[in-house]
């Protein structure tokens, strides 16, 4: 069978494989599962909400100089979008039939009842002076049915952007999606529909800001990236192997065995895991790019090709084990990454052994250029000492890593200094310090809320913090709700609104008898058939589900309640107070964060080390020979040195994806070692080996290069991560030994 | 043997009389709308008011007492001194309501300063019945009835001669039958160039009025 038949059945096998695996793959995006376990109580907190959020992130709408009018109709229009649940702000919400119903009808449970003919007073005193300002009718229905207004108070509690149209002079508008937070596609089109909308109305450059903004242009971006430099290293690609060939089957099959693999790693993973996480997905590809060196080296030796296979068994076996390291990396993440590449590798190995097996070589032309030396192979271990103590050097200085994530993004600082300030504005959560509350039920945590906002509110007034927010306005715990039914039962024993302290106070301020008849009324049929207020009754509605989400949520390990806090100007003080609730604690979310990235680098770090010592261990095993496996694995620890001292250099750190790019420098360094450092039969063996590694390193320079200039940070970091490694790996390796003379 | 009229000359005195009269209320209009301008506040000068209101929650009118003013960037400022404490700016077409209520605690409700207290902002456009008030107060205020006129018919009467000067009344009439069936009528009464009173009417048993307590004539100094 030809080159070109091989080649083709090849490809239509990976498509088959393909095919079948995308229809059968879910692809999960919980980062939590790359995570190491969670060594402290934020962190632990971290990776338990990253898995459950429930809404996404509103899209905030700043339409300069526009009329409050103009704002308004934009607001109506924007509201009949099908993928937009809320559009705030809202009407003013005095009206019976704007509270959510599980509210409206549970409200007696969400507040005391006053005390003493003092306290109604005073709450009548408020009503007297709201129907003064507000006397439509639904005003006046709402006051006479809720004269402590409860319902409209927890929800005001809970809620931010109350005064979005009155805080100033910029028209802002907030559009709560229906989509999940990770539902990317739901985004873009509630976003296109945004701009349609807005265009409309003459808007023709809306300022959108709010992480979905952010994910979809991302997305965008990365897309349109990822297009146009697939393309051009698709051409640099194929032109390189087109000059070094001079063969179009032979640089279609160099292809071949690669996307074989990528086939099998998604076959592989889809049977072995339920869902895929996009990560391991993406660096899976990443890893795999070792695979292309395979075809390269066995197309490239035509004079004699059984030769080659010695050392590619070699490489491929090396960098297997060194893979192998990622199955028992303790995160499910890492181990569905160590699948992918693992069998992706394994496929691309075969598939290069069968397409250039027998006859298929026979139509290449042969290598051509200046006949190399063969002979036996000297060693130099002098070169990689040098650069790898040199490049070490600033490493140890300035520390490698880079634990500031925030770096990498590619959102403009002023965009997110914009919507760092629109969120101050509408008084959103801030989410950096949260009491996070454990406990083994619902109820018990909602007690250990309500106890925790006690103290809490001692710290408000002693100015230690500015607020804080939790689910307690809106979801009493039990017990407190028992308290207010007894209350209720009180009240109307007392002679609710007919008699007693309600009836004095009413009467005094000139309020009529039967005013508050449907107050009245209310109690006494909530009395007669109580109805509990339930977190389920929270969550089955569709505008309290994701605001109910985000303060409770129902882990692992038993219920955990959220109480955010904003404006901390003391935090020790606030911890104290805090401190002796037992499954009480106070949470830095963006040092647990620091944290989480630091412990997930160091693991990454240990497996690449653990994975470097397993190869070079393989290596040695399998060659007997010590001095090639110490320049193997020196000219290894030199690329990488090489390509970490310059990833510090221009990017101030390396980032966890940084060292996943340094696993395909260290994969592809082995290789260009490997044949580097063998001893070639005969000069146009020689010959052929020296063209084989070079093409080898100039593809991946040339595919990684281009990737550099890429505009998204992380695309550039392992862009010029690789190129960077890739160079000095060869350049090491090439001038690192010598023919030994005479042989 | 009398002279027969002229049929030309009485249609043109027919055309004249109709044009006068219909000049009338024209003439009467103006005069309120000037009398309305003339009645603007200097800036910060403080008055005390008292406040009344009658709805369907009320078996008599409520009172509420205070001072009001208009601040040098022109927004007009009402704090409500008894029976509680509050203040309520109108800023262009919103209201900006302040208490220092209690802050409803999870603790138990705590007393928060009026600066610390709740805000509330509200758009004017929203709750028009109460609110026109409130719109009205700062427009005539500030001297700028350029909206009143684009609303409402007006209408002067001459009262009586006072100490303070002439008396008048003028009477605002919703244009638009949707703001007439929210408002039936505005009433505002004065002497000289001094607002009084104001009475907002929404019906029988749901109007809002407000007595503005100047200090008498040679006693000009701010409460």
């Amino acid at each position: 069978m030809t080159l070109a038949r091989r080649t083709t059945v090849l490809l239509v096998l990976a498509a088959v494989v393909a095919g079948a695996a995308t229809l059968d793959l879910s692809i999960g995006y919980d980062l939590a599962s790359f995570l190491p376990e969670p060594a402290d109580p934020g962190q632990r907190l971290l990776v338990e909400r990253l898995g459950q959020v429930s809404g996404a992130d509103a899209v905030y709408v700043v339409l300069p100089e526009a009329s409050e009018a103009a704002t308004e109709a934009v607001a109506a229009d924007l509201r009949a979008l099908p993928l937009a649940r809320r559009v705030l702000p809202e009407p003013d919400v005095l009206e019976p039939n704007l509270i959510p119903l599980p509210i409206w009808r549970k409200r007696l449970l969400l507040q005391d009842l006053p005390a003493g003919e003092d306290a109604w007073r005073e709450v009548l005193e408020a009503r007297l002076a709201d129907s003064a300002l507000a006397d439509s009718d639904a005003a006046l229905e709402m006051i006479a049915a809720d004269p402590l207004l409860a319902s409209v108070s927890a929800l005001e509690r809970m809620a931010p952007a109350r005064d979005l149209f009155g805080n100033g002079d910029r028209p802002l508008l907030l559009i709560v999606p229906e989509a999940a937070m990770f539902d990317i596609g739901a985004h873009a089109e509630l976003l296109a529909d945004v701009r349609r909308t807005l265009g409309r109305h003459g808007f023709d450059d809306p300022r959108l800001y709010g992480s979905g903004v952010y994910s979809v242009d991302l997305q965008a971006r990365t897309q349109q990236e990822a297009k146009l430099f697939s393309l051009l290293a698709t051409v640099a690609l194929a032109l390189l192997l087109f000059w070094h060939f001079r063969a179009p089957a032979a640089v279609v099959a160099a292809g071949a065995p690669m996307v074989a693999g990528a086939a099998a790693g998604l076959g592989v993973s889809s049977l072995v895991y339920e869902q895929v996480h996009g990560i391991a997905l993406a660096f899976g590809f990443t890893l795999l790019g070792v695979a292309v060196d395979y075809p390269l080296h066995a197309l490239s030796h035509r004079s004699n090709p059984g030769a080659v296979w010695a050392t590619l068994r070699l490489g491929v076996g090396s960098t297997l084990i060194a893979y192998s390291v990622f199955l028992v990396g303790g995160a499910a993440g890492l181990q569905q990454l160590g699948v992918f590449a693992l069998s992706g590798l394994t496929v691309a190995a075969l598939a290069t052994a069968w397409l250039t097996a027998g006859t298929a070589r026979s139509a290449l032309p042969p290598t051509t250029g200046r006949a190399a030396p063969a002979g036996d192979t000297v060693l130099r271990l002098w070169p990689w000492v040098v650069v790898a103590t040199a490049a070490a050097l600033p490493l140890a200085a300035r520390g490698p890593f880079l634990d500031d994530l925030d770096a990498l993004t590619p959102i403009p600082r002023e965009t997110l200094a914009t919507d760092a300030e629109l969120r101050r504005q509408v008084g959103t959560n801030d989410m950096r310090h949260v009491a996070a509350i454990r406990a083994a039920d619902l109820e018990a945590a909602l007690r250990l809320t309500e106890a925790a906002a006690a103290r809490l509110d001692d710290a408000l007034l002693a100015g230690e913090l500015e607020a804080h927010r939790s689910i307690s306005p809106l979801l009493p715990s039990r017990s407190r709700q028992s308290e207010r039914m007894d209350g209720i039962r009180q009240f109307l024993a007392g002679g609710g609104i007919r008699a007693g302290a309600f009836a004095h106070a009413a009467a005094e301020l000139s309020f009529g008898g039967d005013a508050f008849l449907p107050f009245h009324d209310d109690a006494v049929a909530f009395e007669r058939s109580p109805e509990w207020l339930s977190v389920d009754d929270l969550l089955n509605h569709p505008e309290l589900a994701s605001l109910t989400g985000l303060y409770v949520l129902d882990t692992s390990a038993g219920w955990m309640s959220l109480t955010f806090l904003s404006g901390i100007t003391d935090h020790d003080a606030v911890a104290d107070r805090l401190d002796g609730l037992d499954g009480v604690q106070l949470v830095d979310l963006v040092e647990a964060s620091r944290t989480l990235v630091v412990d997930l680098r160091n693991r990454i770090s240990i497996l690449l080390t653990a994975a470097l010592s397993a190869a070079g261990v393989a290596l040695w095993l399998l060659t007997r020979d010590r001095r090639r496996s110490v320049w193997l694995l020196g000219n290894v620890a030199a690329a990488l040195a090489v390509s970490a001292c310059l990833g510090v250099w221009l990017r101030g750190g390396l980032s966890p994806f940084d060292l996943m790019a340094l696993a395909l420098v260290a994969g592809l360094s082995l290789d260009y070692g490997l044949f580097h450092s063998r001893t070639p039969a005969d000069p146009a063996d020689a010959l052929e080996t020296e063209a084989a590694v070079l093409i080898c390193a100039l593809s991946s320079f040339v595919v990684f290069a281009l990737l550099a200039f890429s505009r998204i940070p992380v695309l550039a970091g392992i862009g010029q991560t690789v190129a960077a490694g890739v160079a000095a790996a060869y350049f090491l390796t090439r001038f690192g030994r010598y023919p030994k003379p005479g042989t | 043997m009398a002279r027969q009229p002229d049929a030309g000359r009485v249609g043109r005195v027919v055309a004249a009389a109709l044009a006068l009269s219909a000049a009338l209320p024209a003439a009467a209009d103006e005069t309120a709308w000037k009398r309305l301008a003339d009645l603007r506040f200097p800036r910060e000068e403080r008055v005390a008011f008292a406040e009344r209101h009658l709805n369907r929650l009320l078996r008599a009118p409520a009172e509420q007492r205070g001072e009001l003013w208009l601040t040098s960037d022109g927004i007009a400022v009402m704090r409500v001194h008894a029976p509680r404490l509050e203040e309520r700016r109108i800023e262009g077409d919103r209201l900006v309501l302040r208490r220092p209520h209690r802050r409803q605690t999870d603790a138990g409700d705590r007393d928060v300063a009026l600066d610390n207290g709740t805000e509330r902002r509200r758009k004017l456009n929203r709750d028009r019945g109460a609110h026109l008030v409130l719109a009205i107060i700062l427009d005539v205020l500030s001297g700028d009835v350029s909206e009143l006129r684009r609303r409402f018919d007006s209408t002067l009467t001459s009262l009586h001669q006072s100490a303070e000067g002439h008396a008048w009344e003028i009477q605002l009439v919703p244009r638009d039958s949707r703001l007439r069936r929210e408002l039936v009528s505005v009433r505002l009464r004065g002497a000289g160039r001094r607002l009084a009173f104001l009475h907002l009417s929404r019906g029988a048993k749901n109007w809002r009025e407000i007595r503005l307590l100047f200090p008498a004539r040679g006693d000009e100094s701010v409460h």
